[in-house]
């Protein structure tokens, strides 16, 4: 029986911000945080971070009362700095770990002790830098209201666990700062009261976003980074690397070239010519796809008719790529002792060699889905009870619908980060299933 | 808000930031151990020292992928796909048929496992350093044995490193810089200067037969130096037989210490193999203290063996690796000169039956092999589990789908395939040689057997081949007659080595004979030329010397730039 408990992590923040404000017209905001983590060594471990933005109400001005069907119209620019330490906070501590008994010289048996990581005292804060230009409106005595943003978001010491060579380093990771990279985009919000009756109401919001990422820079000993790496059976590689000037989101494959006359697969090398699988290189793979979506939609819905109510949520994510890994490991018959899918002896049964990491799994992930739909009636109780005020009974169906051409189970896979967009079977892997909820809501 | 007011906010707050400033943020520890507080005793010293050897105990002892280096790829074991079994990506089949590839996970531990060896010595000594070995009383020397103790084992990480990769990045501290690779000669060259130094300082064993706890020795930097030379044809194109010769002879001598060839092979092996007078160097095991297994038992051995041993416990295994056939599916003996090695053995050798633990610490035979019923206890029996279901297996020296004669496939047992695709369940012999197991009423013995890691026999073995090499294969059919002998019944070898006809193939099947599943055949095979150029089953000569060194996996070469791979791979 061991236990154990884990370091105490400290953070330290100070914090001011001074607004400012003349007539709500003219809005000024800064803030300055000083703050301290117990994770970074000891002269790293302060660090300041700020932000400024400023805003400039234009609906008050004197010349706007003419436009009486814009109730607010405001122009809004900031600039920020913040800071990240998201490791564990056992890491910068040189600490020594116990391994296995071993016999010391007197002949008992007692654990051997060595380091447990590579403590780096260079470590310092990660830090986010943004500006952001954004405007608001509500328009038509609020029936139309929403912003507009647009931003570009660099981030500068990027915290990455890094496999480093073991000597010298005892350990085969380690925490560094290890570049920076930036990302860019927009988004843009509408919400509206459609329909508004005494009986009817529709009212919406509608919100697009875009976004797209790069690698600016990597310092160091090492010019590129693997991620994304696929398990066993047959381990077949890693699926994203990141190097100066790499696309946030692209893949980084063999280029798939055909099967030959056994079903094996074929492959580009990096001469562009044709060669077995059996031949491919590390050296001889490509970036190719995006599995960051060109545009991200969400549109609600919610309809009033008397006391009945409905609300749909539609959600969109629109020209991406998808690894699918599912018909990957499972869509090639006899490797190994598991089941296959049913394609495996449909179409992919002209497959008969072992599984390659390459563009012939990459499928387009667009789709569109009804999340969510919601149907309610609402009684009034007050004229029969003092004690409740009202009863609603609703029944919500959830996953009711996906419109996809991906052949995986889910295209909506995990696209936050750079060595993602891959639909696991080995993480997280359930079937998407459709639940029906019936409800009551009593209101007293 | 009037100006004033804002300006007195800002300098207040300015004020609180710079007073709070030198808030402590410093953690606190409660489970882990700090160096600082961590040196109170000789025994926290020691147990310091000893994190490189705990490694090393792992590497060589307990994970497979030194041992899969050096076994699979070879004549000696193979691991092949049994039905839906042992896919695993064709990687295994792909080691048998020698197609190396950047991209295999063994070949990443391989060399991550004996760098990583490397830099916990360095980084165990430079620990120590800082420490006051008079405050703590200990006897004046201390240090320096430590240093050279350590100098030996990263002698011995460095002697995998040039067996499987060839020149790697040579290190005398942790606090450098990350660096490329050292040329062949100058590992070489590092290794031998290691191995110099420390050989003259290290403790001689006085007591013959006096216990191995895997601490280092004069003989162990001595074996290591005979390893080094009697390599260094293909480690760098320079034959050293007479300076191998000459250590092992040394050794032999006594003058490194005390050592003897054990009568009985069983106790080199058993449970109570510490005082082996054969052991020159062992990874220590003790059941419930440190649980040491061979590598391959979980690997090797089927998955019901467990109940051949009256249901021991903790004994589950997977049912994979086996020995290279001998026999075709008709059973006919192969003609292949290399593989077959269960033929190798006499029929008279004591180590050719099926392993049976007598109780007390005793056991019988080396082998699973034959209709598997425990001879002592015939309910105890190994049953199948996938072709054979419910049936006692028989493990057949064979490969081929024998459940599947008589169906439209395979109509006849002449239209059966024998490759590495085609095994069944009870295909191929499986070896229990390292660490063997007790039965059930007697678990509390399992792990105790140590693992011999140098043992006197392949002192006689170097030896005797250096002689033949250097036109002596007379003395060379003697010494390792001299090991024979104990595996007959009163000496009686049927087949002993005559010098007339001591050739190449012969020195390589005694090799394989003495040393079965000890994890250095790919060593011997390299040594006579013989790994990439000579056939045997389902493994044609592929000719391509490149092969001699595994690929440096990629993701290392991604780890740091400055690693160049290895000819023949990579698109190199």
């Amino acid at each position: 029986m061991s236990s154990s408990k884990n370091i105490t992590e400290r953070l330290f923040s100070l914090f001011a911000r001074a607004n400012y404000s003349y007539e709500d017209k003219y809005l000024l905001q800064a803030s300055i945080r000083h703050e301290g983590s117990s994770k970074f060594a000891k002269d790293n471990r302060w660090a300041n971070f700020w932000s400024v933005s400023g805003g400039w109400r234009i609906s008050s001005e004197g010349f706007m009362e003419e436009l009486d069907w814009v109730n607010d119209l405001k122009v809004r620019f900031g600039y920020g700095v913040t800071g990240n330490n998201d490791f564990s906070a056992s890491y910068m501590a040189n600490m020594l770990g116990s391994d296995t008994y071993w016999m010391l010289p007197n002949g008992e048996w007692a654990y051997s002790y060595g380091k447990t990581q590579n403590v780096n005292q260079n470590l310092g804060w990660e830090e986010k830098k943004e500006w952001n230009l954004g405007v608001d409106y509500s328009l038509f005595k609020g029936r139309l209201s929403g912003k507009f943003d647009v931003y570009r978001r660099k981030i500068d010491n990027l915290i990455y666990s890094v496999k480093v060579p073991q000597p010298p380093y005892t350990q085969g990771t380690q925490w560094q700062n290890i570049g920076s990279m930036e990302s860019r985009g927009w988004e843009l919000e509408f919400s509206g009261d459609i329909i508004r009756t005494n009986s009817f109401t529709w009212s919406s919001d509608l919100n697009l976003s875009h976004n797209k990422g790069k690698i600016l820079t990597l310092w160091g000993n090492n010019t590129y980074y693997n991620g994304n790496g696929f398990p066993a059976p047959g381990s077949p590689g890693d699926a994203c690397r990141m190097e100066e000037g790499s696309t946030i989101g692209s893949f980084y494959l063999w280029k798939f070239a055909g099967f030959d006359d056994d079903g094996g697969f074929l492959l580009y090398n990096k001469d562009g010519e044709v060669i077995p699988a059996a031949q491919k290189t590390e050296n001889d793979k490509q970036y190719m796809g995006n599995y960051t979506p060109k545009l991200i939609i969400g549109w609600s819905h919610t309809l009033t008719y008397k006391n009945f109510d409905l609300g749909i949520n539609l959600r969109s994510w629109i020209d991406f790529d998808v690894y699918n890994t599912i018909n990957m490991y499972y869509g090639i018959q006899g490797q190994g002792n598991t089941n296959v899918l049913k394609d495996a002896y449909g179409k992919f049964d002209h497959i008969k060699g072992e599984k390659q990491i390459c563009d012939y799994y990459l499928e387009d992930g667009t789709f569109l889905k009804i999340d969510a739909l919601t149907f309610g009636y609402t009684l009034n109780m007050r004229r029969y009870t003092p004690w409740v005020n009202r009863i609603r009974v609703y029944g919500t169906i959830g996953n009711l619908a996906t419109w996809t051409k991906y052949s995986g189970v889910n295209p909506e896979v995990n696209i936050t980060g750079w060595d993602q967009g891959t639909e696991k079977f080995w993480d997280n892997f359930y079937p998407n299933v459709r639940t029906y909820t019936l409800g009551l809501q009593f209101n007293f | 808000m009037k100006l004033i007011n804002i300006i007195k906010s800002i300098g207040a707050g300015i004020a609180c930031l710079l007073m709070t400033t030198s808030c402590d943020v410093e953690p606190t520890f409660y489970s882990q151990v700090v160096p600082d507080t961590f040196y109170t005793s000789q025994d926290a010293v020691w147990q310091r020292f000893n994190r490189p050897f705990t490694h090393w105990r792992w590497y060589v002892g307990h994970n497979a992928p030194r041992w899969m280096l050096q076994e699979l790829g070879t004549d000696e074991f193979c691991l092949p796909t049994r039905g839906s079994d042992w896919y695993n990506g064709a990687v295994y089949q792909k080691f048998h048929h020698q197609e190396y590839s950047e991209d295999m996970a063994f070949i990443e531990t391989g060399w991550t496992n004996f760098a990583m060896g490397i830099a916990l010595s360095w980084d165990a000594l430079e620990d120590l350093e800082n420490v006051d070995f008079d405050a703590l009383g200990f006897e004046p020397g201390t240090r320096e044995s430590m240093l050279n103790q350590q100098k030996t084992l990263i002698a011995s990480f460095y002697l995998d490193g040039l067996d499987f990769f060839g020149g790697v990045p040579l290190y005398t501290t942790t606090q450098s810089e990350v660096l490329g690779r050292s040329s062949d000669v100058e590992t070489f060259n590092f290794i031998e200067n290691l191995l110099k130094e420390a050989l003259p300082e290290l403790p001689a064993k006085e007591t013959l037969g006096g216990m191995e706890t895997g601490t280092p020795n004069q003989a162990v930097a001595a074996s290591l130096l005979a390893r080094l030379y009697f390599n260094a044809e293909p480690y760098i194109g320079k034959s050293m037989y007479s300076e191998a010769a000459q250590i092992c002879q040394d050794i032999i001598d006594g003058k490194y210490g005390k050592y003897a060839l054990d009568p009985d092979w069983t106790n080199i092996f058993g449970f109570d193999n510490e005082t082996s007078t054969e052991i020159i160097w062992s990874v220590p095991s003790e059941n419930a203290k440190l649980e040491t297994d061979g590598t391959y038992w979980s690997y090797m051995v089927h998955y019901n063996y467990k109940n051949y041993l009256g249901g021991l416990e903790g004994s589950g295994s997977n049912n994979g690796i086996g020995l290279i056939p001998s026999r075709d599916p008709m059973g006919n003996l192969y003609t292949y000169k290399l593989g077959g090695a269960y033929e190798k053995f006499e029929d008279t050798d004591v180590r050719k039956q099926p392993y049976v633990y007598l109780g007390g610490g005793k056991y019988r035979g080396m082998f699973i092999s034959g209709l598997l019923v425990n001879p002592l206890n015939p309910d105890w029996t190994c049953t199948g589990s996938r072709e054979y279901r419910g049936q006692v297996i028989t493990m057949r020296d064979q490969v081929a789908y024998f459940a599947k004669v008589g169906t439209a496939d395979y109509p006849t047992l002449e239209s059966l395939p024998s490759t590495i695709a085609h095994a069944e369940e009870n295909s191929c012999i499986r070896v229990t040689k390292r660490s063997p197991r007790p039965n059930q009423d007697e678990k509390n013995r399992k792990f105790d057997p140590d693992v011999p890691i140098i043992r006197l026999a392949e002192i006689y073995y170097t030896l005797a081949e250096c002689k033949m090499r250097l036109g002596d294969s007379e003395t060379a059919a003697q010494l390792i007659n001299t090991v024979r002998r104990r595996y007959f019944e009163g000496g009686a070898d049927p087949n002993p080595v005559m010098a007339a006809s001591l050739d190449k193939y012969r020195m390589l099947d005694e090799w394989q004979v003495e040393f079965l599943a000890e994890g250095r055949r790919r060593t011997d095979l390299i040594r006579w030329d013989a790994y990439v150029t000579e056939n045997w089953w389902d493994k044609p000569a592929n000719n391509n010397r490149n092969l001699h060194r595994y690929p440096i996996h990629y993701s290392l070469i991604g780890a740091n730039n400055l690693l160049e791979q290895n000819p023949g791979y990579g698109g190199n």
